[in-house]
């Protein structure tokens, strides 16, 4: 009888004990608080197409930390950095925004230096060119997200038809292929401008894309807008074969749709997606876009190309990192950083990369997609990637100084009058140059 | 009697605190900005600097680029928008049925948001998939598509025609307002003496309308560079090289995309002042037909 | 007299020709946006033009109203709601303002008139910008940012001026011996214009409606620097949303486009019957 109660009450002791210490264990765990509970995060980030994906982590985001994410805008880069400056400037309520390597610069006096945030453990999963790119005077201003480097994008249709293989030698001398330097470039374009159903290439004609393009040209013929000494160079010589290039294509021979001095990164890849253009240079987002025949009539029927080289011999490429950056005067600080650290981590950059066809910046993604790529049966998934590998490891950012902005601002018209007008290339750089000295020397 | 003398002051009181508040306080500030250096990126640029910016301007070539555009925008813009204006308004009257919906189609333009109106313009003559040159082309009119937007020549005129587009019906509206309110008895009399249509516009109506003209030119020129804004920037963005410049677009340059919010609302202030002296103009000629 | 009526005739005929030209440049883009509101993304700005498209959808509509992390949505309904509101008040309160101190300005005189009146109507010449961040400054002191009463503010206050105008110029058309007869038969001030002036002047209250209501739901330079969240952003701003950094969803914009037209069609052709009855009404005077 003893014996019996005595394991009963054993039993229930340890039942409630059992009892007690799950209780205690719940309740421990429900009271935890998470790191960020109730700080609302105001944030600015970059929108349209598959730039959103990403943002579809953030409840993610919210759930781990107990913070709220309150995205206020989201807009085209143009748009953003206007409205950002804006908010800079009348004290607004503003913690995280998109921002880019080429913009980061001009909006270092409101950035928050992540340096003292960040340790290179955080750090050494991001590819090391684009950490270079995002730091400004030894500060790290931005997170970097992924890289955009334009490569060739070529009709196959055109290009491998024996027809127009055979014709193009007998007006050239040489074989039908995607051009590798400047000279082919000009020839291939005229052989397959036939208006106004097909024209040889087609650029962004105005503002900053035409800046940035023809500041691949200008170092591609190598020069660059300043030398070592910060002095203007880009008005001699090797700037005036790069304007002439754009001259030659748009303005003599006609090459080009008539459109291109309006055209920016929509128009463009527009124009190749409904079948108008021979061959041009492009982001690797479009990627995606280009091989769905729903939006694009050039699925299946288009190739990848590296860059022609220039007359000093080789390529340079333009390019630049999309990012996350703090606003200095942000109230959380901590808060803030952990969001931009979430968004760029090696896991949501794959993701990002995977749905959307953007080059991460994070080395862990970037080896995942590859290995992705090599999967997919379509050979050309992996050698756009190896393409994109190649030019990765050349890119050069704009010089990154604050005035950039009003720099771009001040050539752009300057380039344009000779492209729409024929004003003589060495007279609109000198002009251009003038203007950036001003700016520079004030 | 005091009451009665207070009176007006009273019903008007509220106008003039709510404009003081949101509408002078706002643009002394930004006059007062206009004397310093403050840059949207610099942080400590709020520096006072005097009359430098307005000197810079004045060297600006850029600048007086922008306000020959702005002038001879506003002078043609207005002028079509008035006789235009007055055409159809003219037409609508005599129009014997479906008044009301004949009236509403004809205002649909004015309705759109102007960012609707400049995104539509630019593709309508974009010169790849614009609808225009499709037109043409289907037409055999031109063999090769025209870049309307981006050819110095022909940028000026098109965005002029998507103002004109969007801002006719206003004057259309307002002169239908006043062809209805005008007395009758004069036009009763020019009938019976005989007179032809033409001349029935020309000696009544046009005389009685004549205040109303100026009104509306006055209102237009008023408006008009603000709404002009939203055009250019969305369907040239000022170019191609300036051509399409006005004072408005380049002070958005300035100010919002290159930083530079002092030299930018210098820029405003001048514009202002050629818009104000306009108006002030055309107001003289308004208060002198009414004595 | 025959020629002469064959000639009038003719000109009939060619103001007809004329005015349908007119009606159909002016309606081309509206229904083009229609149009491709309905159509599928390859469909829409291709060279060469697809006239009519084989294949229509609604999914540039159903987009609209999809949550606001999904790619390519906006918060439509509260864009819409806030949009209607902003517009509504602005209107009434401009009206109301301006309708009063119009009437002043016709009715009385009194020292500086003049160059009041010419203040007022000279405020229309402000440009947005230098409006813009003074104003994002000024509110943000008073907690009025990214809210929509600061946005009525606003529009009430952009309105105004063009109202008053407007106003002075119908009151001072019609007779003020009405009213007189009226004062002198014991009326007050306040009845005499309500009974009496106000009625004749529908009409111009009609425009000033319009044109008021008009501004303020197109309106967007200012409501892009004073809103930000979906409890006070307006429909014209969410537009812009749309243009993305590469890509403009056309059909997603035609949309929208379509929707925020559809509200001022309705309007404008309900009160511009109004205009008419109440113009009737004063030409029987």
């Amino acid at each position: 009888m003893g014996r019996r109660g005595s394991f009963a009450g054993l039993g229930l002791g340890l039942g409630l004990l059992l009892l007690v210490v799950l209780f205690t264990a719940f309740s421990l765990s429900a009271q935890e608080k998470k790191p960020f509970e109730g700080v609302v995060l105001n944030a600015y980030f970059i929108g349209g197409g598959a730039y959103e994906k990403l943002y579809t982590k953030i409840p993610e985001f919210e759930q781990q930390t107990g913070a709220k994410v309150n995205i206020a805008a989201k807009l085209s880069h143009f748009e953003l950095n206007k409205r950002v400056a804006q908010e800079f400037a009348s004290g607004g309520d503003i913690d995280v925004i998109s921002t880019h390597t080429t913009f980061a610069p001009g909006q270092k006096d409101f950035l928050l230096p992540l340096n003292e945030y960040l340790t290179p453990e955080d750090l050494k999963d991001f590819t090391p060119s684009t950490i270079d790119a995002s730091t400004v005077n030894g500060q790290l201003i931005m997170l970097p997200r992924h890289t955009d480097v334009r490569i060739m994008y070529y009709r196959t249709d055109l290009f491998e038809d024996p027809k127009e293989k055979e014709a193009f030698k007998a007006k050239y001398g040489y074989d039908l292929h995607p051009p590798t330097n400047w000279q082919e470039l000009l020839d291939v374009a005229e052989f397959f401008t036939r208006p106004p159903d097909l024209y040889g290439f087609v650029f962004t004609g105005g503002e900053e894309p035409l800046v940035g393009t023809f500041y691949e040209l200008l170092l591609s013929a190598g020069g660059n807008f300043f030398d070592e000494e910060g002095n203007v160079i880009f008005n001699q010589e090797p700037g005036q074969k790069a304007l002439q290039l754009l001259v030659d294509l748009y303005y003599n021979k006609k090459v080009t749709p008539e459109g291109v001095p309006n055209y920016r990164w929509d128009e463009v890849a527009k124009a190749f997606r409904d079948g108008l253009i021979a061959f041009y240079f492009d982001w690797p987002g479009w990627y995606t876009l280009m091989k769905d025949p729903k939006e694009s009539k050039v699925a299946g029927k288009f190739g990848l190309a590296p860059y022609p080289v220039g007359p000093a011999g080789y390529a340079k490429i333009w390019g630049g990192s999309h990012g996350f950056a703090v606003a200095r005067y942000t109230k959380n600080p901590e808060a803030a950083v952990a969001l931009i650290k979430f968004l760029t981590s090696g896991e949501n950059l794959y993701f990002e990369a995977r749905e959307g066809g953007f080059l991460p910046t994070s080395i862990s993604a970037y080896q995942r997609i590859k290995e992705d790529a090599a999967k997919t049966g379509d050979p050309l998934d992996l050698k756009r990637l190896e393409l994109l590998e190649q030019e990765l490891a050349g890119y050069v950012p704009p010089p990154k100084i604050p005035e950039y902005q009003e720099i771009v601002s001040a050539i752009w018209p300057e380039l344009q009058k000779s492209l729409v007008e024929g004003r003589d290339v060495k007279v609109s750089l000198d002009i251009a140059a003038e203007k950036v000295r001003k700016i520079l020397g004030k | 009697m005091r009451s009665e003398r207070y009176f007006p002051y009273f019903l008007i009181l509220p106008s003039i605190i709510g404009l003081l508040l949101l509408i002078i306080f706002p643009l002394v500030y930004s006059f007062f900005l206009s004397f310093t250096s403050f840059h949207l990126l610099k942080a400590h640029s709020l520096r006072f600097i005097g009359l430098h910016n307005y000197w810079e301007i004045l060297h600006d070539s850029a600048f007086w680029t922008a306000l020959k555009n702005s002038l001879l925008f506003m002078v043609v813009v207005v002028n079509t928008e008035l006789v235009l204006g007055l055409l159809l308004a003219l037409l609508l009257n005599r129009a014997s049925g479906g008044q009301g919906i004949l009236r509403t189609l004809f205002m649909i333009p004015m309705m759109f948001p102007p960012v609707l109106v400049g995104l539509q313009f630019r593709w309508f003559f974009n010169d790849q998939f614009g609808l225009l040159n499709n037109i043409l082309l289907s037409l055999h009119i031109i063999d090769r598509p025209i870049g309307w937007l981006v050819r110095s020549a022909t940028a000026m005129p098109t965005v002029m025609f998507a103002d004109i587009w969007q801002n006719t019906p206003f004057m259309t509206v307002v002169f239908l307002a006043g062809l209805l309110s005008l007395p009758l008895e004069p036009l009763e009399a020019a009938l019976v003496d005989g007179a032809t249509p033409w001349q029935r516009f020309r000696y009544v109506i046009l005389p009685m309308l004549r205040p109303l003209i100026f009104i509306a030119m006055t209102i237009r020129s008023l408006d008009a560079g603000r709404k002009a804004f939203d055009l250019i920037m969305l369907m040239t963005g000022g170019g191609p090289a300036y051509a399409t410049e006005i004072l408005g677009t380049y002070t958005f340059r300035k100010a919002i995309v290159d930083y530079q919010f002092a030299y930018g609302a210098a820029i405003s202030f001048l514009d202002m002042v050629l818009t104000v002296g306009f108006a002030v103009y055309l107001y003289r000629q308004l208060l002198k037909g009414r004595t | 007299m025959r020629s002469r009526k064959k000639r009038e005739k003719l000109v009939t005929a060619l103001c007809t020709v004329f005015a349908v030209l007119i009606l159909f440049l002016f309606l081309l883009p509206t229904y083009w946006m229609v149009q491709t509101s309905f159509r599928i993304g390859r469909d829409i700005n291709t060279y060469p033009p697809v006239w009519f498209p084989r294949e229509l959808t609604l999914s540039s509509y159903t987009k609209l109203f999809g949550s606001l992390h999904e790619e390519a949505s906006l918060p439509f309904r509260e864009y819409f709601r806030n949009s209607l509101i902003a517009a509504l008040l602005g209107c009434f309160f401009s009206l109301s303002l301006g309708t009063l101190a119009g009437y002043a300005f016709s009715r009385f005189e009194f020292r500086g008139k003049r160059n009041l009146f010419l203040g007022v109507i000279l405020m229309r010449a402000v440009p947005g910008l230098a409006l813009g961040l003074p104003l994002l400054v000024l509110f943000k002191r008073v907690q009025l940012v990214n809210t929509l009463s600061g946005l009525i503010l606003t529009y009430t206050m952009l309105n105004t001026p063009f109202v008053i105008w407007l106003m002075e110029g119908f009151f001072a058309d019609i007779p003020a011996e009405l009213a007189e007869a009226a004062l002198v038969d014991g009326c007050s001030r306040w009845r005499a214009l309500w009974k009496i002036d106000l009625p004749l002047v529908a009409p111009g209250i009609s425009a000033s409606a319009i044109f008021s209501f008009l501004l303020s739901w197109n309106e967007f330079a200012i409501a892009l620097i004073l809103t930000r969240t979906p409890a006070s952003r307006t429909l014209p701003v969410g537009l812009f949303d749309f243009v993305g950094e590469f890509f403009i969803d056309w059909g997603g914009m035609c949309a929208a486009g379509t929707i925020i037209l559809i509200p001022v069609v309705v309007l404008t052709f309900f009160i511009q019957r109004w205009m008419v009855r109440g113009l009737t009404f004063g030409a029987i005077k």
